[in-house]
Order: C-alpha cells, then structure tokens, then sequence
C-alpha cells in the first residue's frame, strides 16, 4: 500500500531521493563504525636463518619432560595466538597433543618452570591436536581468552597424552635457529636430574642465543567502508543542497502572501 | 535530404578507406625500399664468431665461425677498476639505508655486507671489472646492420665497439650492455667495416669459449616504423576528411588520436618499465586483478621488483619476450594473500588490473599481458577525457589540449594511476569552469555530482588535490537556492575536502596486512631516498618557519624559471627522454591563443576578475602544497633543496591557469575547423616527434 502510493504520487523526486541516499550514506558510516570488520595480522619475527646459521630442532616429550619456554613482550596489543614451526620427524603422532599455556610475566627472571609457575599468572591454556597436519609445517596456535595476552608473555610449550591413562612416548620438536631477535627469549627446558652433569651441560649449550621460529597473529578491526560511506555523506548532502525542496518553496510563497497581505492592511 | 546525407557520407567513407589502403601501401615502400635499402645494397649473409682458449693463462685466441671463411679473431683478457657513476653510488647508499631499517623495523642487529668487487680509492668507489678484447677481422668490408654479442654472464655488463676501416677506427661511439637474463647483447651498427675491436667489461671472469659475436646485414621490415608511418599519414586524412567532426564533435577526433598515440607507445615500448616507478603501479595492479589469492609468476615477481630485462631493439626484445614467457609459469607460481577488501588508493589500479585479468583469462603471452593492462589505463582515459571536451562549453580545443599533452598521453599508455588522477580532475575542473562561467545560472544537482565524483575519484591516489574542488565555495549566492541550502552545500564540500586531507595523515585501515604501517607515522617517508622522516621534516618546518617559505618560493621559481629558461624540458615521456623546450614555447603560446582569441562566430565570456585572483591563490597554493608534501616525504630532513617535484604534477592546474585569460574581447579569422586542425596537428605531431626519438629509433630499431 505504502510502496503503490509512493510511486503513485510521484514522490519518486529528486527531493526525496538525494536526501534518501544521504540518509542511507550516514547509515552505512555509523555502520561501518559500529560493526568494524576484524582480520588476522601476521607478523613474521624470525622464519629463515641468516647467513651461516643452522636450524635447531628442540624435541618435545612427555617422558623426558622436555619443553620450550618463549618469552614475547606484545605492548600493548593482545596477542591472538602464535604460528610455530613443528617437525615430526617421520613419525606418526597419534595419541598426543601440543600443550601450549601463556603466562602474564608478573617479574619471572629465569625462564624455568617454578619461575614460571611462582611469578606467573596463567591467562591462556590450550592443546593442539598433533595427529592433524603435515610431517612438517608452520601451525597457527590461537590463544583463547587472548584479551588477556597482552604485555609480557611467557608461553610454554609440552607434549600431553590424549587420553589420562595413556603414557605416550611420542616425541615431536619444534624449530628453531639462533637470529636475534630483540624482546624475546627462547629456553629449552628439561628435568636436570635426568641427565648426568656432563650431558645437561650439552642441554645448557642448545640454549645460547636460541631463538623459536615464530610469526605473531594479531587482530585488528579494519573500517573497509568508513572511508567512503563518510566522504559519500558530505558528498550527498552538498549535491541534495541544490535541489528546489517544494515545502521550502510552499513556506516561502506563503511568507510572501503573508508579506504581501500585511502591506495591503497597512 | 535524408538520401543526399547518407550519399554524402557514403562517399567520405569510401574516400577515407580509399585513403587509408594508399597510406598503408605508401607506408610498407617507404619502410621496404627507404629503411630497408642497406639490406638491399649490401647483401650479406649472417657471419658468426667463435673463440677457442689457446691456453690456461689470460691470453686466448683462436679462429672460427660457421661461415667465417678467412676471417681472424683473437681474444684478450685482464682485469681493471672502473669508477662508479653518482647513480650507481646512490643505489649503494640507497639499499644498505634500507637493509639498515628494515632490520631495525624487525628488530634484527644490521650487520653491514661486504662486497670484494668494490674498492675505495681516495674517497672515489671503484669496481674491480674484467675487460675481455676481441678483434675480429673480415677478409672484405662488410656492411654491419646488427651486431649479436653472446656471453653467459651473471652480472650486469657491457661492450663497445670500434669500427676499424681502412686500417684506422672509423666509430668507436657504439656501446651496448648484455643482459644476464638472455645471455645477449645486440647492437644496431649500420656502418662498412673491415674489422671490429670489442672490449666487454664484465664482473666475472669470460671463458673465450662461451662467446660468440654475430654480424648480420638481412632484410627485415620494421612493424614498429610501419605502425608508426601509418598512424603518421591516417593523422593528416583524418584531419582532412573529418572537416564536421573536427568542429563539432571534437570529442571524437582526441578519442582517434589519442588512441593511435596510446597504442603507438604502447607496442614500441612493450615490457620496458620505463614510466615513473611504473614496478609499484604494476604491483598494485597486478594483486588487484586477483581476489583475495594471489599467484605470482616468476616474471610477475621480476615486473613488481623492477627487475624485468630490458630490450634495446626488436631482436632484444624477441629474446627479453621468449624469457618472460619460460617464467611465467603458473604452475609453479608464488602464491599471497590479501584481504578482500579493497584499500582506498588501490582503486585506481582497476583498469590495469582488468587488462591483467584478461590476458590471463585468455591465456596471452606475458608481453600482451602487459599491453592489455596498458590498453586498460589508456581506454579509460580517454572515456573520461572525451566526456570532459565534450561538456566543457567555448574551449573545447584547450581541454584536448592539454589532454594530448605528452606527459599526458604517456602516463595515460603506462601502468600508473596519473592518469586517472589527471583525467578526472580535468573533468572535474571543466565542470567547474562551466559553472563560473555561467555565474547566474543556478548549479544543477547532476553537474554537482559529477564534480564531487571527479574530484572523489581523481584525488584517491593523491588526495592534494582536493584543495580545487573548495572554488565551489566561492560560487555567488545566485547559483543556489536558498542561503541556507548554500550554506549547507559549501560546509559539506569543506568537510569532504578536509576528510580526504585528513586521511593522509591518519588514513583508515582498510585491509590488515599493513595496519602497522598505516598506524606508524614514524616510519612515513619515501624509501627510495636516504634521511626521510615525515614527522622529523614537519618538525623542521615549524621549527624554521622563515628559512622554509624562502626555501619553497625559491624551489617554485627555479622550476618555473628551468622550464622556460631550457634548463629542464617539460615535455617528458617518463625515462625514456624529453622534448627541447621549443616545443613548451610552441605548446604555451597555442594555448594562449586558443583562450586569448575566439572565432568570429563565437560568443565568448571570460570568467570575471574574482574568479581569476580566487584561480590564482589556488593555483599557487596547491602548488605549495604538492612541493611541500615531497619535502615532507621525498626530501631528507632539513635538506636546503626540495627534492622529487615534477612538472607534471602541475598538469591538473593548466586548465584552471589558462581559464584565467578567457576573454570575449579578442577574435581570430580563423574558423572553427581551422582552430581544430591546429590544436590536433601540432599536439599530435609533438607526441609523434617524440615518440620517433625516444621509443622508435633507440628501441626499436
């Protein structure tokens, strides 16, 4: 009914459409404020060895409980989650998975586990599944709760079984190489009562100016439409300025009536 | 009357076509008996050398060649510095700049490289080079049109060649670089010649027995010359024939010519990036015509890092194309992402980016890839131009003017987004001219939209520009309706302007793989020069307020005062050269007196003195805008010079300077017709000059 009346008065006008599109431009402007499109940001720290330099793999297992520390300071931006290389070595991974638990660096000094557990707050834990992907490949690890990630990190890095009862003597390792990379920190952490003096010593040595093969996922919310729905507001608005209004016009033919009336009383 | 017409324009065909098969004929004798009579003279069959090492040390010679017969070769090897050229210098600084922050930006230690090849000296960097010398002897003078240097080498390197006749060297101006990529190096020599010395100097080390040298005299008619000779002659029929158009629909005879000039650079210049940083442009087209995947070639990587082989004459550049077609594999491509939303200032790249997508579709070589994307840029550009000379009222001749300025034509069959940038502001500003020039008429609302979508889209890319959309602002009462509707449309229009101004200093992330960068203005600067920083030159400025105006009123002076002194030439086709300064003269004073003069049948107005002193002030302050912007991002921080203006980035202002002398006072005899073929005869025959000198003779011939 609305819609047969619109057409059939003839409404369909200049006057009323510039003002439409205007109207419709401010809407998609506060819109695209509103409802801002949110996409994930790769930043790649360290993925190839420089000149020289040698990949290191650092297995992980449960038994020898062998784990990797990395400790990453964000600023002030919360990190979405972490893309880290693993290495399978041949083997096929099917009752473990990768634990990987970020900590809020509350004045942890050395990265082992009681630093980490006494000056650690935990904001994030969860387990990737290692029977999924390739032999090789660079796995994208998303932080839940990464709203919390956010300033100093520390994040470890360990093998757990599946199932409770099941003691899996899988082993995986992760890559990593010896690049500097500033604000960070990579250890390599086992139980040094399982290793005589002499070979934790070789233990210790992996651990100088190690650094994990990482890219950073960020997010971020992006405005893909701001820019135009803003510029076509004023843009709209200027050109349904030089449009002859027929309200306008009726005021001011009355305002002139009136004028005319009181001249003639006079 | 309505037979009379259709015999009439029956028979302008019929003699136009008539026309057009003599041109063409008269065109392949020229090229066939004129160019081609050396071929015809002398006939020489192809001789090919061969150098056989005599023993391990730095001396070898040797005798050879398929069909060498007596002929004598030797061959000499020894190692020597040569000086390095400020360019190469700068390229040096320039990356190691770069290396330096890059790693400081991925928070890496930079650890300067070292390269044994170079050698300071007194302060001077040298290049330790290995120079190889061949001579070559032939047992009678042959006639040399082409001379085909083989050598697989890694690096960049050269030879030149002295021509020996008579026992003493006739020539030895000729030098030609070998391309690493083909492995070759042909030079056109068109002398007599009893014997040959040629010295390549080359990074490594060259094995006598990898080289071979080709002399060739054969007959081969120029495609390039031939093109060129047709569209030479089809101007002047079309100038002839087309008498009505001309006045009437002018519109019509720039899209011809415009095009003729467009597809001419186009094919002579091929895959040559020789436009203004044309590898960024291709970049941005090249991703823009995928979606959100991107496969990169081989050659497509080559293309967007500058890296393509360049080709100095048409067998270089069958052997550069033959390369680009091996690597532009899909099948082993690089494949990217990116987002798909597309970013504000890549817009602009969607014509290029459909010819890319075209020539994909279609499977085409990498060569016509290119040239589709080419063809793209320049049949939007014309589709925007004609529409400008088509609405533009009284000075019609001045639009096509300066739409056939060469910068114009150039950059409109280059991968670059100026064209969009100069075309839409044409269109716009003509609409705006149309406006002033009617002072009493009320502004319509289609022609206010059209204006803001011109100034939208021309000012994308370089959002500067903005600044001449505010004349609107300054339109009499008399044009709107009401004061409060104008004043309504003029805070609008000031309000867009100042949002697209705005958006260079904090732009809106669009897509998120540079939402670093886009947040950072610490890094802002242009990083093809060492010692730029945004923030750190606009600190300057406000800190030495004085020395900087001083400095941007002498910087504006000396280029205006370079171009019209002959200190720098104006009209430029990017890299490859520019025209003499004669023809700026030339180009300035027609089109003076294309606004200076109407013809007798035409009323003309000017456009009032307020508008002539408002044009002024936003001339002059744009101009000072566009050169303080390339302070800011261009030029190194407190530099006494501002660097990396260009002429052509005052072309969007030449219609809005030269509607300022619009008068109704002055006349000429000439008719309407007479006006038309001027301004397309001399336009076209500028671009076609240069484009003989520039693109004909030093790479395609």
């Amino acid at each position: 009914m609305i819609v047969r009346r619109f057409f059939a008065d003839k409404i369909w006008k200049t006057y009323v459409i510039l003002p439409m599109i205007t109207l419709l431009c401010l809407a998609g402007f506060i819109g695209s404020l509103l409802f801002p499109n949110k996409v994930l940001d790769t930043y790649v720290i360290n993925m190839a060895e420089e000149e020289g330099d040698t990949e290191v793999l650092l297995p992980l297992s449960r038994v020898a409980d062998k784990q990797v520390a990395y400790r990453v300071n964000t600023k002030t931006q919360p990190m979405r989650g972490i893309q880290i290389g693993i290495n399978k070595q041949g083997r096929e991974i099917t009752s473990s998975n990768l634990r990987y638990q970020v900590y809020a660096d509350e004045g942890i000094e050395n990265l082992d586990m009681t630093q980490i557990l006494e000056h650690g707050r935990l904001v994030s834990d969860a387990v990737y599944d290692l029977a999924l992907g390739d032999n090789l490949q660079y796995v994208y690890l998303p932080f839940p709760g990464y709203e919390n990630c956010t300033g100093r990190l520390v994040i470890v890095f360990s093998m757990e079984p599946k199932a409770m009862e099941a003691a899996s003597e899988e082993e995986i390792a992760i890559m990593a190489n010896h690049t500097k990379v500033d604000e960070t920190q990579t250890r390599y952490m086992t139980n040094k009562d399982a290793y005589a003096a002499e070979d934790y010593a070789q233990v210790e040595a992996v651990n100088r100016n190690l650094s994990l093969k990482c890219s950073y996922i960020y997010t971020h919310d992006t405005y893909p439409f701001l820019y135009d729905f803003r510029i076509m507001t004023f843009v709209f608005l200027a050109v349904s300025m030089t449009v002859s209004y027929p309200a306008v016009t009726r005021w001011k033919k009355k305002r002139r009536d009136k004028k005319k009336e009181r001249r003639k009383e006079k | 009357m309505k037979q009379a017409k259709q015999k009439q324009f029956l028979q302008s065909m019929i003699g136009f076509v008539v026309c057009m098969v003599l041109i063409i004929t008269f065109s392949v004798l020229i090229e066939c008996v004129f160019f081609q009579f050396p071929a015809l003279r002398y006939k020489e069959k192809p001789v090919t050398f061969t150098f056989e090492t005599e023993d391990a040390g730095e001396t070898a010679g040797g005798t050879g060649g398929e069909s060498a017969g007596e002929d004598e070769e030797s061959v000499t090897t020894k190692q020597k510095l040569v000086k390095l050229t400020d360019d190469e210098v700068k390229a040096i600084e320039v990356e190691r700049e770069n290396a330096k922050l890059l790693a400081e930006y991925q928070g890496k230690e930079y650890v300067e490289p070292e390269d044994e090849s170079l050698v300071i000296q007194d302060g001077i960097m040298y290049r330790k080079v290995y120079e190889t010398e061949l001579s070559i002897s032939f047992p009678s003078p042959y006639y040399i049109h082409k001379l085909d240097l083989r050598a697989p080498v890694s690096s960049d390197c050269g030879y030149s060649v002295a021509l020996v006749r008579n026992g003493a060297v006739a020539d030895s101006d000729i030098y030609c670089s070998i391309e690493p990529k083909t492995g070759a190096g042909i030079c056109t020599v068109s002398q007599l010649a009893d014997a040959l010395q040629i010295r390549i100097l080359s990074r490594e080390e060259l094995m006598p027995s990898d080289i071979t040298v080709t002399v060739s005299n054969s007959f081969r008619p120029n495609t390039m010359r031939m093109f060129f000779l047709i569209s030479l002659f089809s101007l002047g029929a079309i100038l002839w024939f087309f008498k009505k158009t001309l006045a009437e629909k002018p519109e019509w005879i720039f899209a011809i010519v415009c095009f003729g000039l467009g597809m001419l650079l186009i094919c002579g210049i091929g895959t040559n990036q020789v436009s203004y940083d044309e590898y960024v442009h291709a970049k941005s087209a090249y991703k823009l015509s995928f979606g959100t995947t991107i496969e990169s070639t081989e050659t497509a990587i080559q293309m967007c890092g500058n890296l393509l082989p360049y080709f100095n004459n048409p067998e270089e550049r069958a052997l550069v194309e033959a390369y680009e077609d091996r690597n532009n594999d899909f099948s082993w491509a690089d494949i990217g992402h990116q987002s798909r939303f597309v970013r504000t200032e890549t817009r602009v790249y969607y014509p290029m980016a459909i010819g890319f997508w075209l020539g994909r579709t279609l499977h085409a070589s990498f060569a016509t890839t290119v040239a589709l994307a080419k063809l793209g840029n320049l049949l939007f550009y014309i589709l925007v131009v004609f529409f400008a000379i088509r609405l533009a009222k009284r000075y019609k001749y001045l639009v096509a003017l300066i739409a056939l300025l060469p910068n114009c034509v150039f950059l409109a069959a280059a991968i670059t987004y100026d064209a969009i940038v100069n075309s839409f502001l044409l269109l716009g500003w003509v609409l705006v001219l149309n406006e002033m020039i009617e002072p009493e008429k009320k502004m319509t609302w289609q022609n206010l939209l059209v204006i803001l979508f011109s100034f939208f889209i021309g000012c994308q890319s370089k959002p500067i520009y903005i600044v001449m959309v505010l004349m609107i602002v300054f339109f009499g009462r008399k044009k709107f309706e009401n004061p409060v509707q104008e004043w309504i449309l003029k805070v609008s229009v000031i309000v867009m302007a100042g949002l697209m101004l705005y958006n260079i200093f904090c732009p809106t992330p669009a897509a998120g793989s540079d939402y670093y960068l886009v947040g950072n203005f610490s890094f802002a600067g242009d990083k093809r020069n060492v010692g730029t920083s945004v923030t750190g030159q606009i600190q300057y400025i406000f800190s030495h307020p004085a020395a900087y105006t001083l400095l941007l009123l002498e910087s504006m002076g000396g280029m205006l005062w370079g171009y019209l002194s002959g200190k720098a030439n104006f009209f430029q086709y990017g890299y490859m050269g520019s025209a003499p300064t004669i023809f700026t003269y030339v180009v300035i004073l027609l089109a003076a007196w294309i606004v200076l003069f109407a013809p007798r049948q035409e009323r003309r107005v000017g456009i009032g003195v307020k508008y002539i002193v408002l044009n002024l002030i936003m001339i002059l302050g744009t101009a000072a805008i566009i050169w303080t912007s390339m302070y800011a991002s261009y030029t190194p921080v407190g530099a006494d010079a501002i660097s990396g203006v260009q002429g052509r980035y005052f072309i969007p202002l030449f219609l809005a300077f030269f509607s300022c002398f619009m008068n109704g006072k002055l006349e000429s005899k000439l008719s309407g017709v007479g006006r038309g073929r001027l301004v397309f005869a001399v336009m076209a025959l500028l671009n076609l000059y240069m484009i003989w000198n520039l693109v004909i003779r030093v790479i395609n011939v």
